[in-house]
């Protein structure tokens, strides 16, 4: 017999009934604009760091006055190099701390619906969703406005939340089922 | 007739007479003089033998550590001589007399000019009696109710403004200004551990107070963006052409 079938029983035949106990409180998600600033920081971040990187390889071969072809071919090299920082950061952050630098400073953490931390798959699956969703004009986003969790395309593709919490604390199972609507 | 006149036997024998009394008289004044002297140099001679004597010494010693001083001088001092003393303003006399007589300035003067000012100084400063008066006075429930009164009345308070407003704070601040020494002690306690630790409490804390401002106001956007975003999707959806009375 559930407590539910219990307290009927009981309201039935006249018993006093104790109340029953406050429910826990459910995670807070993030909303938008929350989501926004902290990708702004994450993004000066990463700029701030590949700008110095690239404007000290760009002194090295001056001084070192390489040929054209090795300058192309270095230009392309810092390409990918910067496209795998920028990945890298992402993921990186989401696997080890579940929360970016921009994340911490905004005070919320990226995790899948059962409260686990996110996987190198499921972060990469994220973040090819997260530039799905910014390239139509950030349409991919539009969807945490009425999403009852706050969740965008990539959110839902990836099978993630994005809850307030601060800090790698122990993974918070959030108590609604893992949905597979990525 | 004259010659016979001199010879009469009745002047012979009045004249020998008085010459014989005033030879009897001048020996025995010289005989008593002569027994004077000799009878003080005997009274100063024994006395000399009695003073270089160590059985005299020995006698006075016993004679002033004896009770019978002890009680003759307390005796004399409550007794009637030291009454008549006080009353007859005898000692304001005595006073009145060595003031008149510059008795105080010629002993300072001699204190002074003698040394004996600076080597009672210097031991009165180097002896332990001076600690344990310190230790005594500071110690003493008294002497710090006597202090901090003295500290809270508005006299120091007048000393302390008087002080703060002279020029000696002014040329004691500029000096310790221009000193290098104070400067490394500024640098020494900048750079110490207590300082930076400190400093960067300070920081960390006004770094956490911007960010908690920066979550709360974007948490409050989150919200209003939602709400506008969702009330304009309704508004739409209910001037849709499916809505009642919406366009066909």
């Amino acid at each position: 017999m559930t407590d539910e079938a219990v307290r009927a029983a009981q309201v039935a035949v006249g018993m006093p009934v104790p109340p029953a106990a406050a429910a826990p409180p459910g995670p807070e998600y993030v909303g938008i604009v929350s989501r926004a600033v902290a990708l702004v920081l994450d993004a000066a971040l990463i700029n701030l760091v590949a700008v110095i990187v690239g404007a000290s390889a760009a002194l090295v071969m001056d001084t070192l006055n390489f040929p054209s072809e090795v300058r192309d071919l270095v230009v392309v090299i810092g390409g990918g190099v910067y496209v795998g920082w920028v990945i890298g950061y992402f993921v990186g952050f989401w696997m080890i701390t579940a929360q970016t630098l921009g994340d911490r400073v905004m005070g919320f953490r990226v995790q899948h619906l059962d409260g686990s931390r996110v996987g190198l798959r499921k972060g990469l699956l994220r973040f090819g969703a997260l530039v799905v969703s910014a390239i139509p004009l950030g349409a991919g986003f539009i969807r945490v406005l009425f999403d009852d969790r706050r969740r965008g395309f990539h959110d839902r593709v990836a099978g993630t939340v994005v809850i307030v919490g601060v800090g790698d604390k122990p993974h918070q199972h959030l108590g609604v089922p893992t949905d597979n609507e990525g | 007739m004259s010659t016979l006149g001199l010879l009469r036997p009745d002047r012979v024998v009045r004249s020998t007479a008085r010459t014989t009394v005033d030879l009897t008289r001048a020996t025995a004044q010289f005989g008593l003089e002569m027994a004077g002297e000799i009878a003080g140099e005997l009274v100063l001679r024994t006395v000399d033998l009695a003073l270089r004597s160590p059985v005299t010494s020995e006698a006075l010693e016993r004679i002033l550590g004896s009770t019978l001083i002890r009680v003759t001088i307390a005796d004399a001092v409550r007794g009637p001589v030291m009454e008549a003393l006080l009353e007859e303003h005898v000692l304001e006399e005595i006073l009145n007399r060595l003031e008149d007589g510059r008795a105080p300035e010629r002993v300072a003067d001699w204190v002074l000019a003698d040394g004996m000012a600076e080597q009672i100084a210097a031991r009165v400063v180097e002896g332990p009696e001076l600690g344990r008066i310190l230790d005594v006075a500071l110690g003493s429930e008294q002497m710090q109710a006597t202090i901090a009164s003295a500290l809270d009345s508005p006299a120091m308070q007048r000393i302390a403004a008087n002080a703060i407003d002279s020029r000696v704070v002014d040329e004691v601040v500029r000096a310790l200004l221009a000193s290098e020494e104070l400067w490394f002690l500024v640098a020494e306690i900048a750079e110490s551990p207590q300082v930076t630790a400190a400093l960067s409490r300070q920081t960390a804390g006004v770094a956490d107070q911007i960010t908690d401002e920066v979550r709360e106001r974007s948490r409050g956007a989150d919200d209003w963006v939602e709400r506008t975003a969702r009330r304009l999707v309704r508004r739409s959806a209910a001037s849709g052409p499916d809505a009642p009375g919406g366009a066909a």
